[in-house]
């Protein structure tokens, strides 16, 4: 392989990272209050709130039940307006996020409602506030089934990064797709394959390992 | 301390409506160790919410400490809260957290500083008999020891009630026992008000000073432990001392019974407190002259004072048999007729 394409693989490899690392970073940062808020805003939860909980239950929904190909192109007046440019990677963090925020909601909302409802009430009767049961309770709590859930977004947006060439995004994917598949280049198209299998595993082993570290439920 | 007045408490079922607190009045005093007891769906662990409201009864106030906790809300409520320790029958710790962490957690949401949370929950490891396992996580625990870091927690704010629903009912009849006397130690030591749900009577024989029966959400029985057990009055009570105190005659005896004479009687009589000690046997056939065969005997001893109850078959003639019952009745001892046996019967047996 020449040197030139060892230097396409890794700049491609970077834009993944970033874009990856960007997006995962935005979907955990909101994506883990949306889980919250859609535990605790549930009939006879800590904060009950039908109107609040169905209208972010449905929004979430919409998100996700768009094809992330027609919702990379949809929102691009959106992301014009979030990062100024409709093209490059800055331009795919924006689609990457916003498909990651209600992605990491559902599954922070699965691992709280796993928290065993006795450990609510007995917060309640010490006396905690609904905020304290959130950060003191519930988070820590499900901490190691979150970073489970965790490790399944960086999975999938690696996957979603894939499509990002389609406004001009860059990353692996794309590097794979114009040189593997448009320019008979079979050994990139290779290369960039084992290039991800290789970071969908060193992202799932961590994952794993910080799970397993977390949980002390089990300790070993 | 805390004053239960005329509670009900309506939940919305599936089959609408349900009363599940139909009127409850109590009041339990300082530094008491009171037991409520019922079958399961009784309405006890509804009603031991209220205390904590954690549960809002329907109609009618619960005041604790001179608070009424049922109508309070928000900052007030939770301030009042942390004057109520509960302790659970899941133990209900952070399983993400150590045993020091999880006896701090209280602390910790009162905002009290590092330091005076490692003052505070040192000495209650030590009350409990867990310094040695500060750094352990709950799964590292037996249930007792599970149990110990829930009365460790409960205590961590200083409240002056406890209230403990079912802390006994996932734990070994030894287990059972040490975390008993560990409450009973606790209410010594610390003057606390322990409230204590169960559907085992001998935890309530074993700690309690009073007890309430509860029975479909209806108090049907209120008293002294050692009243309540040795004469209950309402049918739940009734079965609840007969699954402990084993009292009733043996199936053998009861076979041969005649509801009426001829034959000789067979008497139950019951000794309650001091005059438990009289020697009253001894005395039928010395001074009555009446034989005295016992069939069936049992002493217990409830919150340290005897309770027993004796079963014999009285051999003489008539009226030495009445004097007999009448010199029996004299000593203050409860005395019933249970039947007669015949000659002929107690041949063929
Ligand atoms: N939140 C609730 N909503 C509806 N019904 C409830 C609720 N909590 C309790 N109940 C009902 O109230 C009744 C009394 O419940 P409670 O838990 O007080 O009984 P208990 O005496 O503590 O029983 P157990 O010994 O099984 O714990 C039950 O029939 C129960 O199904
Ligand atoms: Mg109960």
């Amino acid at each position: 392989m020449s040197p030139m394409m060892i230097e396409l693989l890794l700049d491609a490899f970077i834009e993944t990272l970033i874009m990856v690392g960007v997006s995962g970073v935005i979907g955990a940062g909101l994506g883990i209050p949306l889980g919250v808020l859609l535990v605790a805003t549930g009939p006879k939860h800590i904060l009950p709130n039908k109107a609040v909980n169905k209208i972010v239950g449905t929004v979430a929904n919409i998100i996700r039940s768009t094809p992330f190909i027609i919702l990379l192109v949809a929102i691009i007046p959106f992301t014009r307006f979030v990062v100024g440019t409709s093209i490059g990677t800055p331009a795919a963090i924006v689609p990457l996020s916003l498909i990651a925020i209600p992605f990491v909601g559902r599954l922070v909302e699965s691992s709280i409602r796993e928290v065993d409802a006795g450990l609510i009430e007995a917060a309640q009767a010490m006396g905690a506030t609904p905020f304290q049961i959130v950060v003191k309770v519930l988070l820590p709590e499900a901490m190691p089934s979150i970073i489970a859930g965790l490790t399944i977004t960086v999975v999938s947006l690696i996957n979603y990064s894939a499509m990002a060439g389609a406004v001009g995004g860059g990353g692996l994917g794309d590097l794979g797709i114009r040189y593997g598949y448009q320019r008979f280049q079979p050994e990139v198209m290779a290369a960039v394959i084992v290039i991800l299998i290789i970071l969908v595993q060193a992202v799932q082993t961590t994952g794993d390992w910080l799970a397993v570290k977390l949980n002390k439920r089990k300790i070993q | 301390m805390i004053e239960i007045q005329s509670i009900t408490k309506v939940f919305d079922g599936p089959k609408g409506p349900a009363t599940v607190l139909k009127g409850i009045s109590l009041s339990i005093g300082r530094g008491e160790i009171f037991g409520i007891i019922g079958r399961s769906g009784a309405g006890k662990s509804t009603l031991v919410r209220c205390i904590n409201a954690l549960e809002r009864p329907t109609s009618g106030r619960v005041v604790v400490n001179g608070v009424t906790v049922s109508e309070l809300t928000g900052a007030d409520l939770r301030a009042a809260r942390r004057d109520i320790g509960m302790i659970f029958q899941h133990f209900n710790l952070l399983s993400s957290r150590t045993v020091f962490d999880n006896v701090a957690l209280p602390l910790e949401l009162a905002g009290k500083p590092k330091a005076e949370i490692e003052q505070t929950v040192l000495p209650l490891l030590d009350l409990v008999g867990l310094s040695g396992k500060r750094d352990q996580y709950p799964s590292q625990l037996s249930g007792g020891q599970k149990q110990r870091v829930g009365i460790a927690r409960a205590l961590s704010l200083k409240p002056n009630v406890l209230l403990c629903d079912e802390a006994t009912s996932a734990l070994d009849p030894e287990t059972t026992t040490s975390i008993l006397a560990l409450l009973k130690d606790i209410n010594a030591k610390l003057g606390l008000t322990i409230v204590l749900i169960t559907h085992e009577m001998n935890v309530i024989k074993e700690i309690c000073d009073r007890v309430a029966v509860l029975d479909h959400g209806n108090l049907v029985e209120l008293g002294s432990v050692f009243d309540v057990f040795s004469d209950p009055k309402a049918e739940v009570s009734q079965s609840f001392v007969r699954d402990v105190l084993n009292h009733d005659l043996p199936s053998e005896v009861m076979r041969r019974l005649r509801p009426t004479a001829p034959g000789n009687p067979v008497i139950r009589i019951t000794f309650t407190g001091p005059s438990a000690n009289t020697p009253v046997i001894a005395e039928l056939i010395r001074d009555v002259g009446v034989g005295v065969n016992i069939l069936h005997g049992h002493i217990d001893y409830i919150q340290g004072q005897p309770y027993g109850t004796l079963a014999a078959e009285l051999d003489g003639p008539a009226d030495a048999i009445e004097q007999a019952l009448a010199h029996i009745r004299a000593k203050l001892l409860k005395v019933e007729v249970l039947g007669h046996v015949a000659d002929d019967d107690r041949a063929a047996a």
